[in-house]
Parts: C-alpha cells; sequence; structure tokens
C-alpha cells in the first residue's frame, strides 16, 4: 500500500506545480515544460525531504518496491502527458462529432463547410513549427533534427507494427 | 526475492505480450488493427495478472495485497494506453502524417504541396469513414447522426480537464 499512496502523492505534486505555473505562464512547448516538471518535481521533493530531515518514505522500501514504484510513476505521468495533446488541442475527429451533436441531421455539405476549409492543417503545422519539429526556409517546410528522429520512429513502428496509412 | 521482483516487472511482461501479440496478430493473422489491439491487451494484461497472482506473497496483509493489486494493475493500464496511444497516433495523428510527408520528401515541402498531399477533403473523409466504421456516427437519408455516444462523453470529460488546468490560466506564451 505504501507505494500506491506514494505513487500518487508523487503524481499529484508535480500535476499541483502544473496548475499553479500554467496559471502564471503556459510554456510555448507545454508536453516538453510537462516533461521537465514531471522529471524535477519528485526528485526536488525527495531533496527536500531529506534536508529536512522528515521521515524517509523511501527508506522503508525494498530495492524491488522503489522500481515498483518508479515504473508506476513514469508509467501514470507518460499516460497524463499522451492525454495532455488532446487536452491541450481537442482533436478533429471530436470535433466533428461534438458539432454533429450539436447539429443533428447535419448533411455532408454542412461537415465540408465546416471542416473541410484546412485549418485543422494550417493550425497543425503551426504547432510543429512551433515545437520546432519543423522550420520554414525559403516557403519550404523541412525536418528538424526532433522532427527527424520523431518521424523516423513513426516510421519504423507503423512498419513494425502493421499499421494502416495514417493522418 | 526473486517473486518480488518478478511482482516489479509484471506490468512490463504484460507491455511485452501485449506488443508481440499486436505484431502476431496483424502480421501472421492478417486481423484488423482494431480487433489486434483488444487481443493484444487482453492477452497481456491476462499474463500481468498471472504474473502476480503467481508471485503475490503469502504473508501480505489484505490491505497490502489490494495495494499491490491496485498498483501492479494501473501500471499495466498506463503502459498499455500508452502503446495505444503510439499506435493511434500512427494511424490518425495529422501532425505525424506530416511529419512523414516530409520525412520521404528530399527537399522538405511547400505548404501547397503538403496541402496537396493531404487535402482538407480527405482529411475530412478519412476521419468520416472512421466514425461510421466505429459506430460512432450514421449516415441516414443523406443526414449525419451520432451512432453512439460514447466519444461525446470522452470529449466532455475532456473538457473538464481542459477546463480544471486551464481556467484561469494566463493566455501569454512565453517566447
Amino acid at each position: 500500500m505504501t507505494v500506491l499512496l506514494a505513487g500518487i502523492g508523487l503524481l499529484f505534486l508535480p500535476f499541483c506545480v502544473q496548475l499553479a505555473l500554467w496559471r502564471i505562464f503556459i510554456p510555448r512547448r507545454q508536453i516538453r515544460a510537462l516533461l521537465v516538471i514531471f522529471v524535477l518535481v519528485p526528485l526536488i521533493a525527495v531533496g527536500v525531504l531529506q534536508i529536512v530531515g522528515m521521515p524517509d518514505v523511501l527508506a522503508t522500501l525494498s530495492a524491488a518496491e522503489i522500481i515498483r514504484l518508479a515504473i508506476f510513476y513514469v508509467s501514470c505521468a507518460l499516460m497524463y502527458i499522451v492525454l495532455y495533446s488532446a487536452i491541450e488541442e481537442q482533436s478533429p475527429t471530436l470535433a466533428i462529432v461534438s458539432y454533429v451533436a450539436k447539429r443533428p441531421q447535419c448533411t455532408d455539405a454542412d461537415l465540408v463547410d465546416k471542416f473541410g476549409k484546412g485549418h485543422e492543417l494550417s493550425s497543425r503545422i503551426e504547432l510543429l513549427a512551433r515545437s520546432e519539429f519543423v522550420r520554414q526556409e525559403s516557403g519550404r517546410y523541412r525536418l528538424g533534427p526532433a522532427g527527424q528522429r520523431f518521424a523516423k520512429l513513426f516510421d519504423a513502428a507503423n512498419r513494425l507494427f502493421g499499421l494502416e496509412s495514417g493522418g | 526475492m526473486r517473486a518480488e521482483w518478478l511482482l516489479t516487472f509484471a506490468p512490463i511482461v504484460g507491455l511485452g505480450t501485449n506488443c508481440l501479440m499486436h505484431i502476431l496478430c496483424r502480421k501472421v493473422f492478417s486481423l484488423r488493427t482494431g480487433h489486434a489491439l483488444v487481443c493484444g491487451l487482453l492477452l497481456g494484461l491476462l499474463i500481468t495478472a498471472g504474473v502476480i497472482a503467481a508471485n503475490v506473497p503469502t504473508s501480505a496483509s489484505a490491505g497490502d495485497l489490494a495495494g499491490l493489486w491496485i498498483t501492479l494493475g494501473l501500471t499495466y493500464v498506463a503502459l498499455a494506453f500508452g502503446f495505444w496511444a503510439f499506435l493511434n497516433l500512427n494511424m490518425t495523428s495529422l501532425r505525424i502524417r506530416m511529419l512523414r510527408e516530409l520525412l520521404h520528401s528530399d527537399h522538405g515541402m511547400s505548404r501547397a504541396e503538403l496541402f496537396g498531399r493531404y487535402s482538407a477533403e480527405e482529411f475530412l473523409r478519412r476521419r468520416l469513414v472512421r466514425l461510421e466504421r466505429s459506430g460512432d456516427l450514421a449516415l441516414v437519408d443523406g443526414r449525419y447522426r451520432l451512432g453512439s455516444q460514447k466519444l461525446l462523453y470522452l470529449d466532455r470529460c475532456l473538457k473538464v480537464l481542459r477546463a480544471v488546468i486551464f481556467s484561469g490560466a494566463a493566455h501569454k506564451q512565453d517566447g
């Protein structure tokens, strides 16, 4: 039970830090900022506990339990960060569903009128450029180093897992 | 001692099983991606539960046992969600599609070329086909209506989270 409670505590702390931080300023690269927060905050918390001499929870755990806590923390933090990309910006699929729910009986022309203008494509290109995954040079988009790594990773996964073409 | 470490890595073993099952289902049995995902998820969960059940300490109290099952169960669910999200991104994400288009172009692409490879019309059609195939949308007499409420509930949950995170948040971004 100690591992579970410590894990929940460790997850709660960076989430609160994020809420507070987002009220002061929203980072330009939000996912990267979240990764930094979720790495640094628990390390700082453990460090502060050591310095102020509070009862050390980690000392009561075995090596296997500490690893279990780390795996629990990392997997749940990553789950939140993955989910955050859907929170940050409404997914186009959910936007379509939400639109149809608000306007039952909508026709194909209504949907084309609302979603067929390319606004989503433009906003995604802007997001990629803002995150420095792509850079614009003399009117042409090229992959930045991070974009290159991501593109290769997803390309390899596409082949390994036999996925349908994306988009 | 060995049992304690097996318990610790049970969710990772489950995730590995999930991945292998997915590859097997797609490459050997040629199942559809959705079915392969479900098969992988369930077998991974079964293996995780099996490893936990086989190595759980007999002397542990009921509270500790509950904590152990919840911790390891949540860890597997989080890992499996990450795997699903990774595969889903590959199939549905506009950004990943654009990155992959750019990867295969030698001299980069202009905005017009990117739009040409993946038009706004195609963007909409792909989503409508997926939504109709999954039963979330239904086309009746030329008019769309919701076939299921599940994506709407998901959208509402995300809206609540968005409100929690962004209510009172600064509007300006740094940089």
